[in-house]
C-alpha cells in the first residue's frame, strides 16, 4: 500500500531520498529501506553499516581480526568480540546523547557481553570486504570516529567489562532461550544518561 | 603542614598482596585519613589521555582538570574506586606529597562520594586491600 503512494522519487546526497507524494517532511527513505521518522528526526542506521563502519576504520586488521579466544566456555574471533562490543557501547552511548537509537540492532546478552547476532555471524565476510565505502551522515561518522578512538586502547576483557556494567546485560543473561535474552537499550535511556555523562563530555573534548 | 584529604601525593606503592610494585612513582589522591588508626588512605589518579574509554568505567571517577581548573591535575583524569590503599600515617609522609594544594571543594566531595559508594557496593578483594607500614614504604621509595 505504501509503496503505492509513492509517485516520484527525488535523488538527494548521502542515500537519503526524499520521497515526493508522500508528507515530504514525515518520512525519509534510508539505505534503500523505507523508514518512518518524526520531523526532524534522523533516520537510524543499519547495524550492519556501523560494523562495516568499524571495520574500515582498523586499516592495518591491527584489532579486527581472526585470533580466537576461548572466554566464559565461548570460543571466538577476539575481533569479532571486539566489534560486538563497540556497536553495544556505541549504541548507549548515543542514546544517553541524543536519546535515540543510533542503529537498528537488537542486541542479545550472552556470555561475553552484548552480541548483535546478525553482525556476529556476518563478521568473517564483512571482514573479508572492509574496504569496501559506508557512506554516513555527517554526525553518526564524528560520533563513530570519536568511539573507536577513544575504545582503541581498551583491552577486550575491558570491553566486556564494560558490556557486562550495562543493566539491562545484566538483567537478561542467564536465560536459557534466546529470545529471553534479547535487550531492550532503550528502556535504559535515563540509566545511560547518568551512566555515561562524563564518557559524552570526553568524547566530545576529543573533537 | 600535615596531609590533607584532597592533596596528593607522588610515590610508588605496592599494588597488591601478591607483591606487585609499582616501577615509577605515580600520584595518589589522599581519599582518607584515620587518626585513630594512623593510616592514610589513597587512591590511584591517572590520566585519560590515550585511555579515554576508562571514563565509562564504573570503577573509575572522572576528575575533569577545569570548571574550575585545578592545580592538582593538568589533564582530565581518573580515580580508581576498586582499590584499598593504606600507608601508615608518618610525619616524613609529607616530603611525597607534590604540594598542598588540594582538588576544588566540589569535585573532592564528589569523588569522596563516588568512592565511598563504591566500597559500600563492591566487595574489593583481599588482593586489593593493601597496607604498607612506614618501613615498607621508605623501602619502596628507595628502590
Amino acid at each position: 500500500m505504501l509503496f503505492l503512494c509513492l509517485n516520484k522519487l527525488v535523488e538527494q546526497e548521502n542515500g537519503v531520498k526524499q520521497i515526493d507524494g508522500l508528507k515530504k517532511k514525515s518520512y525519509t527513505y534510508y539505505n534503500g529501506r523505507i523508514q518512518f521518522i518524526r520531523k526532524g528526526e534522523k533516520p537510524m542506521m543499519k547495524g550492519i553499516d556501523v560494523a562495516r563502519y568499524f571495520l574500515s576504520l582498523d586499516k592495518n586488521g591491527e584489532i579486527f581480526n581472526k585470533i580466537l579466544r576461548t572466554q566464559n566456555g565461548r570460543t571466538f574471533y577476539e575481533g569479532n568480540a571486539r566489534l560486538n562490543k563497540y556497536m553495544h557501547l556505541a549504541q548507549n552511548i548515543y542514546i544517553a546523547k541524543y536519546g535515540a537509537l543510533l542503529m537498528d540492532s537488537v542486541f542479545y546478552a550472552y556470555d561475553n557481553g552484548a552480541v548483535d547476532p546478525v553482525v556476529q555471524e556476518s563478521y568473517s565476510v564483512l571482514l573479508e570486504r572492509r574496504d569496501q565505502a559506508v557512506s554516513l551522515q555527517e554526525r553518526e561518522q564524528r560520533f563513530l570516529d570519536s568511539i573507536f578512538k577513544a575504545f582503541y586502547n581498551a583491552t577486550l576483557d575491558e570491553l566486556i567489562e564494560l558490556s557486562h556494567e550495562d543493566s539491562e546485560w545484566v538483567d537478561k543473561h542467564g536465560y536459557y532461550r534466546k529470545e529471553d535474552q534479547k535487550m531492550d537499550s532503550m528502556a535504559r535511556k535515563a540509566e545511560y544518561e547518568r551512566q555515561y555523562a562524563d564518557m559524552i563530555k570526553i568524547l566530545e573534548r576529543m573533537g | 603542614m600535615d596531609l590533607e584529604i584532597g592533596q596528593v601525593i607522588s610515590a610508588r606503592i605496592r599494588f597488591n598482596n601478591f607483591g606487585l610494585k609499582s616501577s615509577s612513582k605515580h600520584p595518589y589522591l589522599i581519599v582518607g585519613i584515620d587518626e585513630e588508626l594512623r593510616t592514610v588512605e589513597i587512591a590511584q589518579l591517572d590520566s585519560l589521555q590515550g585511555k579515554e574509554y576508562k571514563a565509562a568505567m564504573r570503577c573509575n571517577k572522572v576528575i575533569f582538570c577545569d570548571e574550575p581548573i585545578e592545580t592538582v591535575i593538568d589533564r582530565d583524569s581518573y580515580v580508581q574506586l576498586d582499590n584499598t590503599f593504606r600507608v601508615e600515617l608518618y610525619d616524613g609522609l609529607t616530603r611525597y606529597r607534590r604540594q598542598t594544594d588540594k582538588l576544588s571543594e566540589e569535585k573532592l566531595k564528589d569523588v569522596l562520594k563516588s568512592y565511598r559508594s563504591y566500597h559500600e557496593v563492591h566487595h574489593i578483594d583481599e588482593n586489593k586491600q593493601v597496607y604498607m607500614d612506614r618501613g615498607e614504604f621508605e623501602n619502596l621509595q628507595n628502590t
